[in-house]
């Protein structure tokens, strides 16, 4: 009997200390990106889902600055629509938003195509072991991964050697109370661009997902919307996203081609030549949404509202995170 | 189903469970069960070839036993070698074969090509054929009585634990513990469990990171300095070894959980003051089966030295073939054999001071072992000529870059040390666990803890993190 106690003490201390090398060797990206989503109390107006162009593009600190509206940035570095599907299945059971805009700059990469999975982590790693996180692993990430992504020590104990090293990088520029934006520092002018207004009328491999996303929407009652932010792509690309209205409008959901009125000076507010927007960028982008949404809904402006009083508390370390990275950039101007 | 694999950690707590759990009359019918699952969770079809052995070396050794006439005996006994060692050239040297028809046909000029075959070489077919061979053997000899449960006999040719890289066990010892039923004892669980993490800690933290130096310098060993390729090579003296023998302690160790001993794979090779003692100590379970069913037949060390000499180089170039189907092994058993009939033949000699003799003679054998075991992980012989020969030539060349971190380096290092502390400790005839029980109990469950979070920790395991992956990409 004392050894059979014994041995349940062990195996319980094993448990306990696997638990703590866990969370010692987990990467900080993800938190950084995603902590104060999942430690935000009060209801979201409004959640931003999809690529890094969102990642970049919108910024809900402005958007509370200006608006006094609730937002969350959960958009992440090549994220196609399938992923975002399950980023918004799953965050909405932590906090339900208003409003869901998606970014359908992905509509023509299938969850096939070859992505980073890297930065499948920073979203997933953040989920606790459950049956949605397990559906979602099974649905977006290649079978011969998941463990990785089930069992996340299974990866990062060989951590320690960077660690030890002292030679640990970031792989995303979050900080927490930029609420899932990053600022991407430097000026670069944008690949040649030319607009089309002309649509791909034929299916896109995310074209299913979005079907899916405005289908969870309406059963949850969100308010889906459709965004397209500006970068220099192709004529191609452009018409992909184009072709998006179509289903926006035999779903009746409104799609905010940002290509139609461009708010972006491709010359001044690139972060590199793909199109990433840089503060600058971002801030037009964001007050252009900001815009829209006030225009479209009813959102309440919290920003007197006590309950918010740690957004404004963000707000301040925004900003004054902001001028201390980007503000030389405007000085220089 | 690797012991280093998710799958394993899953499989072997549900075994061990429900084999206590069951009734002693049905727990070898589950071992039988998980057995087979445990091989085909690799390859179900190969289970096929393995229960072919079973059944062949199961009714030869019936007839034999039920036979009076010897010829008739050997008839069988011949019948049920052929079968088997031909199954087994089959899988394993067709391949080679056909590359040795080809490259004949080249030198004289013929222009024939073989056709090309691709054939899936069964995980321990070596093993498991050896084993069953050699029940086979001792029921002609008279040895063993032959086991009449055919089931019973097909879980000593399967038993899991031994089954993918043995130790290749003999019927006499296994048999007999699969008849007799095994109670739970938590100290030899415990003690099992302690084998299986020694063998843990030197497959997963050791082998596995030093292969990942070795196979760079290996590969492109043309860059590589002198030193370089001497230093990769007793990093490969290493982890041949804690591949092997942690392989070995895990089976060792898992057994001893359900009850069964299985004898002891290596013996501290590397303390070996001779290329014999070496070959006493490594893959003991191997080295003794060639000694007893090949050596002792051809006669052993009885006849003239020449005769010895013969009976030696053909034991040690079988041997190498076992290890791999191509010349260089070959080459590597011949190595072997001729560097132990030059010990044969070298004069007795009688050192005035025995310690330090010991301990050259300990050095000695390691650098000759260490010659061997690079042409042993040498893409051909014709490479490792070219390393040896490097080594003194271009030995201070600059380095290469191998990718190996200083950090992994210390690592390896540092666990090197741990691992000969332990051998030194296994050669004074000290065990580590009788030194551990000696602790109080709650410094020896925070050591046992240590070092399975280390191992946890430290050991390559899961799918491999890259901070490379998990750098900025920027878009």
């Amino acid at each position: 009997m004392k050894k059979a106690i014994g041995a349940i003490i062990w195996v319980a201390a094993l448990c306990v200390c696997l638990a703590l090398a866990d969370g010692f060797f987990r990467r900080d990206d993800g938190e950084r990106k995603y902590g104060s989503f999942f430690k935000e109390e009060q209801p979201l107006d409004v959640m931003f889902l999809g690529s890094s162009r969102v990642l970049d593009g919108i910024s809900p600190m402005e958007l509370w600055r200006d608006y006094g509206v609730t937002s969350y940035n959960m958009g992440n570095s090549s994220e196609c629509i399938d992923a975002s599907e399950w980023v918004l299945r799953i965050a909405s059971e932590q906090n339900k938003p208003k409003i869901a805009v998606l970014d359908v700059y992905y509509i023509d990469r299938s969850i096939e195509d070859r992505w980073h999975i890297s930065y499948r982590h920073l979203f997933l790693d953040e989920i606790p072991l459950s049956r949605i996180k397990f559906e979602a692993v099974r649905s977006t990430i290649p079978q011969d991964r998941w463990i990785e992504f089930l069992m996340p020590f299974s990866l990062y104990h060989g951590r320690w050697e960077e660690m030890l090293a002292g030679n640990v990088e970031r792989m995303i520029d979050c900080e927490p109370f930029m609420m899932g934006s990053e600022l991407r520092i430097g000026r670069r002018n944008g690949m040649p661009y030319e607009r089309t207004t002309e649509m791909n009328t034929q299916e896109q491999p995310g074209t299913q997902a979005l079907y899916r996303i405005v289908s969870f929407c309406r059963e949850q009652g969100i308010e889906p919307v459709f965004m397209a932010i500006p970068a220099p792509v192709s004529q191609k690309e452009q018409m992909n996203m184009n072709g998006v209205q179509l289903v926006a409008d035999e779903l009746g959901v409104p799609f905010v081609n940002m290509y139609d009125d461009n708010p972006v000076n491709f010359d001044t507010d690139c972060y590199d030549e793909l199109g990433h927007l840089n503060p600058d960028g971002a801030t037009k982008v964001t007050a252009y949404m900001g815009e829209w949404l006030t225009e479209h809904y009813e959102l309440e402006d919290k920003r007197s509202n006590a309950a918010y009083a740690h957004w404004n508390d963000n707000l301040e370390l925004y900003e004054e995170f902001r001028l201390a990275s980007w503000g030389h950039m405007t000085m220089l101007e | 189903m690797l012991f280093n694999s998710f799958e394993f950690l899953i499989f072997f707590p549900v075994v061990t469970l429900l084999y206590f759990v069951l009734p002693h009359r049905v727990r070898w019918i589950w071992l039988l069960v998980t057995s087979y699952f445990f091989y085909m969770n690799w390859h179900a079809g190969y289970a096929l070839l393995m229960l072919a052995c079973t059944v062949v070396t199961f009714v030869c050794s019936r007839v034999i036993s039920n036979t009076q006439d010897p010829r008739r005996r050997k008839g069988v006994l011949i019948a049920g070698l052929v079968a088997n060692l031909g199954m087994l050239a089959y899988f394993k040297y067709t391949g080679m074969l056909l590359d040795i028809i080809n490259r004949v046909c080249d030198f004289v000029g013929l222009n024939y090509q073989t056709p090309k075959v691709s054939i899936l070489l069964p995980v321990g077919i070596s093993f498991y054929i050896f084993q069953a061979l050699s029940y086979m053997i001792d029921v002609y000899k008279g040895k063993v009585k032959p086991e009449r449960n055919f089931f019973k006999y097909a879980l000593f040719v399967s038993f899991f634990p031994q089954l993918v890289a043995g130790p290749i066990e003999r019927s006499g010892r296994l048999l007999k513990q699969i008849a007799v039923p095994h109670d739970f004892d938590a100290k030899r669980v415990r003690d099992g469990l302690l084998i299986m993490m020694l063998g843990f800690f030197e497959k997963v933290v050791i082998a596995d990171r030093a292969c990942m130096y070795v196979d760079v310098i290996f590969r492109d060993w043309a860059y590589a300095s002198g030193a370089q390729i001497a230093l990769a090579t007793l990093v490969f003296m290493v982890q041949d070894l804690c591949d092997f023998a942690g392989y070995s302690y895990i089976a060792i160790g898992s057994a001893k959980v359900l009850g069964i001993d299985l004898m002891t794979n290596f013996r501290q090779p590397y303390f070996a003051h001779s290329v014999q003692n070496f070959w006493a100590r490594w893959h003991i379970s191997l080295s003794t089966w060639f000694r007893d069913y090949i050596y002792f037949p051809m006669g052993a060390g009885r006849g003239s030295k020449l005769r010895r000499s013969f009976n030696i180089m053909t034991v040690y170039t079988i041997s190498g073939l076992w290890h791999g189907a191509a010349l260089k092994y070959v080459a590597w058993g011949m190595i072997n054999g001729a560097l132990q009939v030059v010990e044969m033949l070298l004069p007795v000699y009688k050192p005035k001071h025995p310690k330090l003799h010991h301990v050259l003679s300990v050095l000695w054998t390691n650098v000759l072992i260490g010659v061997t075991m690079l042409v042993f992980r040498a893409g051909s012989l014709y490479t490792a000529i070219q390393m040896l020969v490097k080594i003194p030539m271009e030995w201070g060349a600059e380095w290469m870059n191998s990718g190996f971190s200083p950090m992994q380096g210390l690592c390896l290092g540092v666990c090197t040390v741990i691992l000969f502390a332990i051998e030194y400790i296994h050669e004074k005839r000290k065990s580590l666990t009788e030194m551990t029980d000696r602790l109080p109990g709650v410094i020896r469950m925070a050591l046992y803890l240590a070092a399975v979070m280390a191992i946890v920790i430290f050991g390559v395991w899961g799918p491999g993190y890259s901070a490379q992956a998990f750098i900025y990409f920027q878009f």
